[in-house]
């Protein structure tokens, strides 16, 4: 393990908006919670993005080399995984 | 000439203002991280400082993939941004940033500068807490945001924080403006946002960064690598150094450290 906050593959870009507007925005936030698939869509993201945003797993996107931050908006702020309890939250287990 | 009349460093997660209800242990060691910040506050209003710099790090919400800055100062009259419900608000010191951004150029540091902002997070998460401890109401403080990239890569090197630190240093230190300067670097410490590492915290890294400030050996930790500070999830230490290169590694007090489920809550103060 090195570099975690690595530099955001621009094939993304839709996906970093898409995250940016859950963050700022509580309308588009609430739409994306009730149907994830329509607001993907009016972000223009591409059929990979919209698996990857849809599997809400934040290793996999992580993996597939999405930016962490754009990782934590989508998932913990758009699907709400900060008000979950704390070993649902948590990615990291020891012995793994 | 401007005077550094206080320093301090803190963490800055969301979770310090949207205060999630997911365990009584996380909302007892917020509490506690609450109070190490108000205790900030009110050392800062005892020491009349009458400007904030905060160095933080963007997480891609004030700045955009459409122009990512290394290094960015503020320089408008009045600054502010509004994070889960809290909205700030605060007059700025154009006079004293325009003095930093034109001695930080002529040092050799290229800062963009910007009249105008949007905080969030990083800056609105601690700041809510220090201006409650300061009484907010009755002491008024102008606050210099400074943008110092330590989680989009590529990312400024350590060194080159711990030098910025210096830098603003002598640029106060030479300056005409009769300013009481406080500092805060915000971020950190270990933790692991977004990556399959989320919930791990290397306290062990966290241990070794704190004893080195406490005994103020803080100039040794300029030496940490872009590698190891992700590795242990200490990226944002690049505000800390910045702060112990102002302050020249002046020895610190621990007002707080929690280890908590997803983070190492810490907020240091340095001995002026």
């Amino acid at each position: 393990m090195t570099i975690l906050y690595g530099y955001p593959d621009p094939k993304y870009l839709n996906t970093y908006k898409l995250g940016r507007a859950i963050h700022f925005d509580a309308e588009v936030r609430e739409r994306f919670r009730k149907n994830p698939e329509s607001v993907m869509n009016e972000f223009g993201l591409s059929p990979e993005e919209k698996e990857l945003v849809k599997s809400a797993d934040p290793v996999k996107m992580f993996k597939a080399g999405i930016s962490p931050y754009t990782i934590f908006f989508i998932c913990w702020e758009g699907y709400g995984f900060m008000h979950k309890p704390i070993e649902e939250q948590m990615l990291y287990k020891k012995d793994t | 000439m401007a005077k550094i009349v206080a320093a301090y460093a803190s963490s800055h997660t969301p979770q310090l203002v949207v205060q999630p209800k997911i365990s009584e242990e996380f909302t007892r060691q917020l509490q506690i991280v609450h109070n190490a910040l108000m205790e900030v506050g009110r050392r800062i209003a005892a020491a009349n400082a009458d400007t904030v710099i905060v160095f933080g790090s963007d997480h891609m919400e004030t700045f955009w993939l459409n122009n990512y800055p290394q290094l960015l100062l503020f320089t408008g009259t009045e600054v502010g941004g509004k994070f889960a419900g809290v909205e700030l608000k605060l007059p700025s010191d154009p006079q004293l940033s325009k003095e930093l951004l034109y001695g930080l150029i002529d040092m050799g540091f290229d800062v963009s500068f910007s009249h105008e902002l949007e905080l969030d997070h990083p800056y609105i998460s601690p700041m809510y807490w220090v201006l409650k401890g300061a009484q907010h109401d009755s002491y008024r403080s102008k606050l210099v945001p400074f943008h110092v990239n330590s989680n989009v890569d590529p990312r400024i090197k350590p060194r080159r924080a711990f030098e910025l630190g210096q830098a603003v240093r002598k640029v106060l230190e030479s300056s005409s403006l009769p300013n009481r300067v406080a500092l805060i670097a915000t971020g950190g410490l270990s933790h692991f946002v977004g990556t399959p590492y989320y919930g791990k915290v290397d306290v062990e890294a966290d241990n070794f960064l704190i004893e080195k400030m406490v005994s103020g050996r803080g100039y040794e930790l300029a030496d940490l690598t872009a590698d190891w500070l992700d590795e242990h999830g200490e990226f944002e230490f690049r505000t800390w150094l910045a702060v112990i290169g102002a302050v020249n590694s002046a020895p610190a007090e621990v007002l707080a450290y929690q280890r908590a489920w997803h983070a190492g809550y810490c907020v240091m103060s340095f001995k002026l």
